[in-house]
């Protein structure tokens, strides 16, 4: 394999994906990081949890997503009193056949959009979280398998906490990422405001992927070459975090491979055949911000946070 | 690994190996059955509990008991074959047997280290016998060969490859080096050697002896072995005045001489120095006596010595090790008068013997009264007796000295410096026996003597009047080659030692002399650098440092000192994070990145190569290009692993100059 046979091969991926990002952005104006960020998550069949202040577009982005790339999706809005049966699905007394007929909860399609995740009680996230891990749910001492490709987007709202049942970090670590909107610039809020209803566009979009090609991307991920000067970098960057005191808890093995399939995804995004180091940094805001803490006695964390901090710490091997 | 895990076949290999080769040089030195012994110790380890596992682990009281009794019986052996259980060689013969036992019995973890530092004991051990070059390097060897048994022991999920374990374990050693370096600089240094060596060490050793009788040294000529080296600060003189002066020996019966008892007149006379002095190092081989050799008349005594009332010069204590020091000598000197009593003993004669003798001294005397005339005289009755020189005289039973002078005329030095003594003693003039060497071996390629055992000689001193004692070599008039050429000319061709085949080939007889030279001067820079550095040494080493005045505590805290240097810089070595294998690519990317920095943009520690490509193109638009064509290269070799690329990487970022750019810039 030469070099320009991998350019062309990779080009035509990239051509793919170009398109579920042009679609995409169409609808989330100004966000084509956050946008790249969600797609690079999902080929690397990890779980997206969205972060930020309601009216952002959270879940706007969540449901353009799920249709760009022509996938069946349900959307279930968490409240405190959501139960597990609720999510999952119930069995139900037949009288007729007089069996229990399954019924299959939100949870059996291949986007889950859970909207403020915070807001449901322990036991039922811990039922959503279960499944995330598991790829199955097993109600009635019967186990089911969820279809393929399945992924929860989640959202949350990091103010009003009050009533809120926050994530313990052990949860938290079953999302692959956890990005973060933020206000849309001066030209893209013109264009927004401007623009017609969302919710319109919404309803128009095509799918430009199905479920099969995405399976299909989400195998091509591991042709992405990793070097060992990757591993090296990636290896001194986990070191880092454990053995340098700055961090509560390092990071945990869990996280080091989250972050180099969330690299090999971003680095396919973009074409290219291997992973380098811009790729890990790019990506490493996004897949280790929910998992690392400050110590209390860090001087940089007024300024930066803590996935910069760590990046602007370790030299590249 | 726990403490009781089992030994497997691999380790027992390294472990016997390590054992059987560090007490190989024993072998020869041990009784036969020592040896045979130990192998048969070591083999049984090896093969008996892997050819035969159940016979192993079932018969552990046979073992047990067949463990004892090698034991009991090795000791009690030993003991049978030295006489004492104390002492080096029977000290040694006790290890090499208990080693190969230790082997034995070698069952877990523990077992294999205990067995491991007796190996590196008896190693030390050889140190005992030779403190050569060769065995310094086999010993050398040996230890690479334990530290990689050991290695290769602590190495349970076998990583490493036989030679990566040689070469830890030769890096080990090398890495000791300068340790090794402080400590023989600055460990406080004793006369002689850091432990006593053991009586019996000194067995077998030929050289000078206090006494003379016929045979003594002819036998002596007989040797090859070096008796000491010479180096002189100037012009090396004469053969023929290189009269290396040992004992003095005063009293015979007739056949034998010895030092005599000490009498009470000990005066020296008053030496009164003049000409030119000769200054020059000896370095002396051991030989557990006390003299030391020097040219007449010595002025200069090194230290821990003395010069007795007839010039002798001796050691405080007996030479059990080699041991260099410097002498000045003068060839000319006058002597002060000595008393009616001292000289007395220089005229005693056995009360019976020797008629003829006598008689030709009285005859002697009656003619010519003055001493020096007499001396001429008899001398001139050698030279025309048709005296013969040689190494094998024939026996003299009866009277020895009648005999030699007057029947059978053949003899070797000791001969003729013994009859003339007794002749001039009982012509009225005090003389004495001299024995020590005569001449010495030219080194050229290290410009030194070298004086073996085969320069022994003897003569005769006699006291004249005038010019107080004068060396008469008696040897000299019989066989003036002797003492002109040197020993080489006048005795067979045997003891010079060439090689079988060379005999006639000039050209190859000179390139092994060359070589044995060579040989023999690395040799001789060992004698005086390593083995030789003595408290003299040592002291003078250390003021070329600057350190005056200096005592054991002050070496201690220097040896302390140094030896925290040198740890501190190992550790801070050893502690330093091990840096990666430097990937080929990386060094030329680290070179073009040194050069860019440079030019004034450093590359951040965290910035990766697209997004430095990045901002340099944006800083520099007109390195744009070479930017991105390199640092596309680097990736393509670094990240995307294909290394068919390196060459054209190394040769873009040899010839990429940014620093020319910018005064067109500025």
């Amino acid at each position: 394999m030469n070099m320009t046979e991998d350019m062309n091969s990779a080009s035509a991926q990239a051509a793919k994906l170009k398109n579920v990002i042009d679609a995409t952005s169409k609808i989330i104006l100004g966000k084509s990081t956050a946008i790249k960020l969600a797609l690079a998550c999902i080929i690397a069949k990890g779980h997206l949890l969205i972060e930020d202040t309601p009216g952002v577009g959270k879940t706007t982005l969540a449901h353009t997503l799920a249709k760009v790339l022509g996938l069946q999706y349900q959307r279930i809005q968490f409240t405190s009193d959501l139960l597990p049966a609720d999510i999952l699905g119930v069995s139900v007394y037949n009288r007729d056949t007089s069996k229990f007929d399954f019924h299959q909860g939100p949870i059996f399609s291949n986007v889950l959009l859970a909207d403020e995740i915070n807001r449901a009680t322990p036991r039922t996230q811990s039922a959503l979280l279960e499944a995330m891990a598991e790829h199955q749910v097993t109600i009635d001492n019967e186990t089911r398998t969820l279809p393929d490709p399945f992924f929860v987007i989640a959202t949350q709202n990091p103010l009003n906490q009050i009533g809120t049942f926050p994530l313990p970090e052990s949860q938290l670590d079953r999302f692959l990422m956890r990005i973060e909107l933020g206000y849309p610039d001066s030209t893209a809020e013109r264009e927004l405001l401007n623009g017609k209803d969302r919710k319109e566009l919404l309803e128009e979009i095509e799918a430009v992927l199905s479920a099969a090609e995405l399976i299909q991307l989400q195998k091509e991920l591991e042709q992405v070459h990793v070097a060992d000067a990757i591993l090296d970098y990636l290896q001194d960057l986990l070191e880092f975090s454990r053995a340098s005191g700055d961090y509560l808890h390092g990071l945990s093995p869990r996280a080091g491979i989250a972050v180099l399939s969330a690299a090999k995804a971003w680095a396919y995004i973009h074409a290219h055949q291997h992973v380098l180091p811009e790729d890990i940094q790019a990506i490493l805001p996004s897949v280790i911000g929910h998992r690392l803490q400050f110590n209390y006695e860090v001087s940089d964390k007024e300024v930066l946070k803590p996935a910069e901090h760590l990046i602007q710490q370790v030299p590249i091997p | 690994m726990s403490n009781k895990s089992q030994l497997n076949l691999n380790n027992i290999i390294w472990l016997a190996l390590g054992i059987g080769l560090a007490s190989f040089p024993h072998w020869q030195r041990l009784p036969v059955w020592i040896p045979l012994l130990h192998l048969a110790l070591l083999m049984t380890r090896v093969l008996l509990p892997f050819k035969l596992p159940l016979f192993w682990k079932k018969q552990k009281t046979v073992i047990n008991i067949l463990r004892l009794i090698v034991m009991f019986g090795g000791v009690f052996a030993i003991y049978g074959s030295y006489g004492t259980l104390a002492g080096r060689d029977v000290g040694v013969a006790l290890l090499v047997m208990l080693a190969a036992l230790k082997v034995f019995e070698s069952k877990s973890r523990r077992d294999y280290y205990i067995s491991t530092y007796l190996g590196y004991f008896l190693i030390i051990t050889n140190f005992f016998y030779s403190q050569t070059i060769p065995t310094a390097s086999y010993m050398m060897l040996v230890i690479v060969i334990m530290t990689a048994g050991l290695i290769n022991f602590n190495d349970t999920e076998q990583q490493l490859t036989l030679l990566q374990r040689f070469k830890l374990s030769s890096t080990l050693l090398i890495q000791a080096i300068p340790i090794l370096l402080v400590l023989f600089i600055f460990f406080p240094r004793i006369n002689g050697p850091l432990w006593g060596i053991p009586k019996d060490a000194f067995t077998g050793i030929t050289g000078i002896d206090d006494q003379m009788s016929p045979g003594t040294i002819s036998k002596l000529v007989q040797s090859r072995e070096v008796a000491f080296r010479v180096s002189f600060e100037g012009a090396i003189p004469k053969q023929s005045t290189l009269y290396w002066r040992g004992p003095v020996l005063w009293q015979t019966d007739g056949r034998k001489w010895t030092t005599g008892k000490n009498e009470s007149d000990q005066r020296m006379a008053p030496i009164d120095y003049t000409g030119e002095p000769i200054r020059y190092d000896v370095t002396i081989e051991p030989t557990n006596k006390k003299w030391l050799f020097g040219l007449e008349m010595i002025s200069t005594l090194p230290d821990n010595s003395y010069l007795t009332h007839d010039f002798q010069l001796k050691s405080l204590e007996p030479l059990r090790a080699r041991k260099a020091f410097s002498l000045t000598s003068h060839s000319t000197y006058k002597l002060g008068t000595l008393s009616e009593t001292y000289l007395e003993r220089g005229l005693r004669l056995p009360e019976t013997g020797h008629p003829k003798t006598r008689k030709l001294a009285s005859t002697l005397r009656d003619e010519f009264h003055d001493p020096e005339a007499i001396l001429n005289a008899a001398l001139n009755w050698l030279e025309k007796g048709n005296f013969v020189y040689t190494l094998q005289p024939p026996l003299m039973t009866e009277d020895m000295i009648d005999e030699f002078l007057f029947d059978k005329r053949q003899g070797f030095c000791e001969h003729y410096a013994s009859a003339f003594t007794i002749l001039m003693r009982a012509a009225g003039i005090p003389a004495r026996v001299v024995t020590g060497y005569l001449g010495g071996e030219l080194n050229p390629v290290g410009n030194y003597l070298i004086v073996r055992q085969y320069h022994a000689h003897a003569w005769t001193e006699v006291w004249l009047e005038k010019q107080g004692w004068v060396r008469v070599d008696p040897t000299a008039i019989v066989s003036p080659g002797r003492v002109n050429e040197g020993i080489e000319s006048s005795i067979p061709e045997a003891i010079i030692d060439i090689p079988l085949g060379l005999e006639n080939n000039d050209a190859a007889i000179r390139v092994w002399q060359r070589l044995r030279n060579t040989v023999d001067m690395i040799n001789y820079q060992w004698a005086q650098w390593v083995l030789g550095y003595s408290p003299e040494r040592q002291k003078l080493f250390l003021q070329s440092l600057g350190f005056d005045s200096i005592d054991w505590k002050k070496i201690t805290a220097l040896l302390l000192f140094f030896l925290g240097l040198v740890v501190t810089v190992i550790a801070t070595y050893v502690f330093k994070k091990a840096p990666r294998s430097t990937d080929p690519a990386k060094a030329c990317y680290d070179v073009f990145c040194k050069k860019l920095a440079r030019a004034g943009l450093p590359r951040k520690s965290h910035e990766g190569p697209v997004d430095y490509a990045q901002r340099l193109s944006n800083e520099r638009a007109e390195l744009g290009n070479q930017v991105k064509s390199i640092t596309d290269l680097y990736i393509f070799v670094r990240y995307r692993s294909n290394h068919g690329k390196l060459a054209q990487l190394k040769k873009a970022i040899r010839s990429f100059t940014p620093n020319k750019i910018i005064p067109n810039q500025s």
